[in-house]
C-alpha cells in the first residue's frame, strides 16, 4: 500500500522537486502540495497521512516547526521530515524535541533525499550529526556558545541591549560581555556588521 | 602674673572668675568665627586684636580685684605701666585693639544683615554665569558674564532686553544660541515678583563642550537609529533571501539533473537497440518531469491570502465553512480572525468530529466582533485556552481586545476587538 503524502514547501521549485521525488515512486503516493504550513494540520486530521515533508520558513509568515508540533500533537504516528537550507543552529535541536522524524538540509551532498525518504518510511530517524559549518567573519559557527547564538539572534532584531537582558533575564552587564566576545571571535568592528552577516548566512533567524 | 586663689565668695573671686570665663571666651572667639577675608595675615592680626583685646580686659578687671584689695599700687601691670614706658605702649595698643576689634566686630554683623547694592554688583561680577534683573525693558542689575555675552550676540551690552528675549525665543526654541565666537549659550528666564512690579531674572550660562558632546551623541544615535531601521528591514525581508536561496539551490539540482539527462539519451541512442537499457519512454517521461519543474519557477511567488488559504484548505477536506459578514480589511484584526477560523475548524475536526464552522463578523463605529461556532460535539467538561487557543487569546489581548470560549450547547469563540486602539503593524 502506498504511503499518502503531504508536501509543504512555499518555493514553487522545491515543492515541485519534491513532487517529482514522491511521483516517481510507486510506494508513496501525493495527497496535497501546499505553499503554507498554516493549514498543514487541518489535512493530517481529515486525511490519512502518512508522511509530511515540511519546509520551515514561509513566505507567508507561517513556520514550518510550529506546523510540524501541531502534527506531531495531534497524530504522533504521522511521520514529518523537516527540509530547509537554513543552518539556523535552534531548528535541529527544536526538531528533535518536537519529535520530528528526520531531518534534511537542501544543500547537503551526504546524503539524497530520497534515501532519507525511504529511511523515514521504513522505520529510521535521520538526522545529520550537526548544523552546517557556517564562517562568520573571523570564526565558524562551531566556535559561538549556545548563549552567544542566541544573543545573536536578538542583535539581528536590532533591539538594545537593555531589551535583549529584559528578555533574556539576565544583567545588561552580561548581555555586552557576550556580545563583546561575539565581536571579538567574529573580527566585526560593531553589533551592526555582526548582526548583518550572521542574518544574511541563516546562522540565526529571529521569529 | 596676678597670684588668684582665694575661694571665698567675695567680689574678688567673682572677678577671678570672670578673668576665666574671659579667657574661655577669647578661645573660643578666635576658633569660632572667621571675620572679614580669609588670607593668614588677616587671621594674624585677628587673632592679635581679640587676644590683646580680651589681656587688657583681663588686667583692667584684675586691676579692679586690687582695687578692692586696697593695693591697687602694688598691682604689678599697673605699677609696671608708670615705672617702664613701653609697657604702657603696650596698655595703650591693647586698648585701641579692643575698641577697633569691637568697631569690626559691630560693623561685620550689620555687614551681614545690610549688604550694599556694590556688595550684591560685586559678587554677581565674580560668577562665570551671566546674570540680568530686568523690569519692563529696564536693567535693574547685570554682571560683567552677562555684558560680555551680549556684546557677542548683539554687539551691545545692555541690548533692549525684551525684543533680544523673543528673538531668541523664537529663533532658537530649546533657547540655547550658538555665538559668533565659537562658544555656545543657554539663556533662561523667570519672573520673580517683588512686590507689585513684576521683575525678571534672566541667565545665561555657556555650555560650549556639554552642547559639542551633546550634538555628537544625537550624531550617534540618529546613526545608530538608522542602522537599526535597516536591520529590521533586512529582517523582514530575509524570508525573501531565504526563498532566492533555496531557489537558487534547487536550479543547480535541477542543472545537475539535466547534465544527467543528456548523458543518460545519449546511452540511449548508442545503446544496442536489442539489448535496451531504458525505454524511450522512461526519457521522454524524465525529460518532461525535469522541464515541468523548469517551468515552474517562472511563476511568480507571492504570499497567499491568509483567508484563501484556509478557505481553500476547508474546501480540500471536505469542511464548510459559512461567512456572515464581511472580511476585515485591518490587517490586524484580518491575522486575528484567520488564526481564530484555523483553531476552530481545527480543534473542531480534532475534538468534535465537525464538519462545519460558521463566523459571523458584526461591526459598529467603535468595535468588530467576531463570533465563531463548529457544529461538533458538546464536550462532556469546559474547554480550557490552552496551545493554539491560548496564543490566540494573548493575540487578542495585544491588541486591547476580549476573547471569550463558550463550552455549552456548542463550542463558540467570541471575540471583540476595539476599533482605534488596534494599531497597524
Amino acid at each position: 500500500m502506498a504511503f499518502n503524502v503531504l508536501i509543504v514547501d512555499d518555493q514553487n521549485i522545491s515543492r515541485s522537486l519534491f513532487e517529482s521525488y514522491v511521483q516517481s515512486d510507486p510506494g508513496y503516493r501525493l495527497i496535497k502540495a501546499l505553499d503554507s504550513a498554516r493549514v498543514a494540520d487541518a489535512y493530517v486530521l481529515s486525511t490519512r497521512i502518512d508522511l509530511v515533508i515540511m519546509d520551515v520558513v514561509m513566505s507567508d509568515g507561517s513556520n514550518g516547526l510550529d506546523a510540524a508540533e501541531k502534527i506531531k500533537k495531534a497524530k504522533p504516528d504521522c511521520k514529518v521530515i523537516i527540509v530547509t537550507s537554513m543552518p539556523e543552529v535552534s531548528y535541529l535541536a527544536r526538531a528533535r524535541e518536537i519529535g520530528v522524524d528526520s531531518f534534511w538540509y537542501k544543500e547537503t551532498r551526504q546524503i539524497s533525499f530520497v534515501d532519507v525518504l525511504n529511511r523515514t518510511m521504513a522505520g529510521e530517524h535521520v538526522y545529520p550529526s550537526s548544523t552546517p559549518l557556517v564562517r562568520l567573519g573571523n570564526c565558524v559557527s562551531t566556535e559561538l556558545t549556545d548563549r552567544e547564538l542566541e544573543i545573536l539572534r536578538y542583535l539581528t532584531t536590532g533591539v538594545s541591549n537593555q531589551e535583549i537582558a529584559d528578555m533574556m533575564n539576565i544583567s545588561v552587564h552580561t548581555v555586552k560581555v557576550h556580545v563583546a566576545h561575539l565581536l571579538e571571535k567574529t573580527g566585526f568592528a560593531n553589533r551592526t556588521r555582526l548582526a548583518i552577516e550572521a542574518r544574511i548566512t541563516g546562522l540565526v533567524i529571529s521569529e | 602674673m596676678t597670684k588668684f586663689i582665694d575661694l571665698n565668695w567675695n567680689i574678688q573671686t567673682l572677678i577671678l572668675i570672670w578673668n576665666l570665663l574671659l579667657l574661655l571666651v577669647s578661645i573660643y572667639v578666635l576658633v569660632r568665627f572667621s571675620w572679614i577675608g580669609t588670607g593668614k595675615l588677616l587671621k594674624v592680626s585677628q587673632v592679635v586684636i581679640i587676644g590683646s583685646s580680651f589681656f587688657l580686659l583681663m588686667v583692667l578687671t584684675d586691676a579692679v580685684r586690687f582695687r578692692f584689695k586696697g593695693d591697687i599700687l602694688n598691682y604689678v601691670p599697673l605699677r609696671l605701666t608708670f615705672e617702664i614706658p613701653w609697657i604702657a605702649a603696650v596698655l595703650a595698643l591693647a586698648v585701641i585693639s579692643a575698641g577697633l576689634s569691637f568697631t569690626l566686630f559691630m560693623l561685620k554683623i550689620w555687614g551681614d544683615k545690610n549688604p550694599t547694592p556694590f556688595t550684591i554688583k560685586e559678587s554677581l561680577d565674580s560668577l562665570s554665569v551671566g546674570v540680568c534683573f530686568h523690569s519692563f525693558r529696564k536693567v535693574k542689575l547685570i554682571n560683567h558674564a552677562m555684558e560680555s555675552f551680549l556684546t557677542v550676540l548683539t554687539g551691545h551690552p545692555q541690548p533692549d532686553l525684551y525684543r533680544l528675549f523673543m528673538y531668541v525665543k523664537n529663533t532658537y526654541p530649546d533657547m540655547i544660541v550658538p555665538l559668533d565666537d565659537g562658544r555656545v549659550i543657554m539663556f533662561s528666564e523667570k519672573q520673580l515678583m517683588t512686590g507689585k512690579t513684576p521683575v525678571y531674572e534672566l541667565t545665561a550660562q555657556e555650555i560650549t563642550e556639554e552642547y559639542a558632546v551633546s550634538k555628537e551623541l544625537e550624531a550617534q544615535n540618529e546613526k545608530i537609529r538608522l542602522m537599526n531601521e535597516r536591520l529590521q528591514e533586512l529582517n523582514e525581508n530575509i524570508t525573501v533571501l531565504t526563498t532566492q536561496s533555496e531557489i537558487l539551490s534547487a536550479k543547480a539540482k535541477l542543472h545537475n539533473d539535466l547534465g544527467a539527462l543528456s548523458l543518460a539519451a545519449r546511452m540511449y541512442m548508442e545503446q544496442d537497440p536489442k539489448d535496451p537499457r531504458r525505454t524511450r519512454d522512461e526519457l521522454l517521461s524524465m525529460w518532461i518531469q525535469t522541464y515541468d519543474i523548469l517551468e515552474s519557477q517562472t511563476s511568480r511567488e507571492k504570499a497567499a491570502d491568509e483567508f484563501k488559504v484556509i478557505f481553500g484548505a476547508a474546501e480540500d477536506i471536505g469542511f464548510g465553512i459559512h461567512l456572515e459578514g464581511e472580511l476585515p480589511g485591518d490587517k490586524t484584526a484580518r491575522k486575528i480572525l484567520s488564526t481564530a477560523m484555523h483553531e476552530c475548524m481545527v480543534n473542531g475536526i480534532r475534538h468534535g468530529c465537525a464538519k462545519n464552522l460558521a463566523v459571523k463578523v458584526e461591526g459598529d463605529w467603535y468595535s468588530t466582533k467576531f463570533t465563531l461556532t463548529n457544529d461538533g460535539k458538546t464536550p462532556e467538561s469546559d474547554i480550557r485556552e490552552t496551545g493554539g487557543l491560548l496564543h490566540l487569546k494573548e493575540l487578542v489581548q495585544d491588541r486591547g481586545g476580549l476573547m471569550e470560549t463558550i463550552s455549552r450547547p456548542a463550542v463558540t469563540v467570541s471575540i471583540t476587538l476595539p476599533i482605534g486602539s488596534v494599531p497597524e503593524d
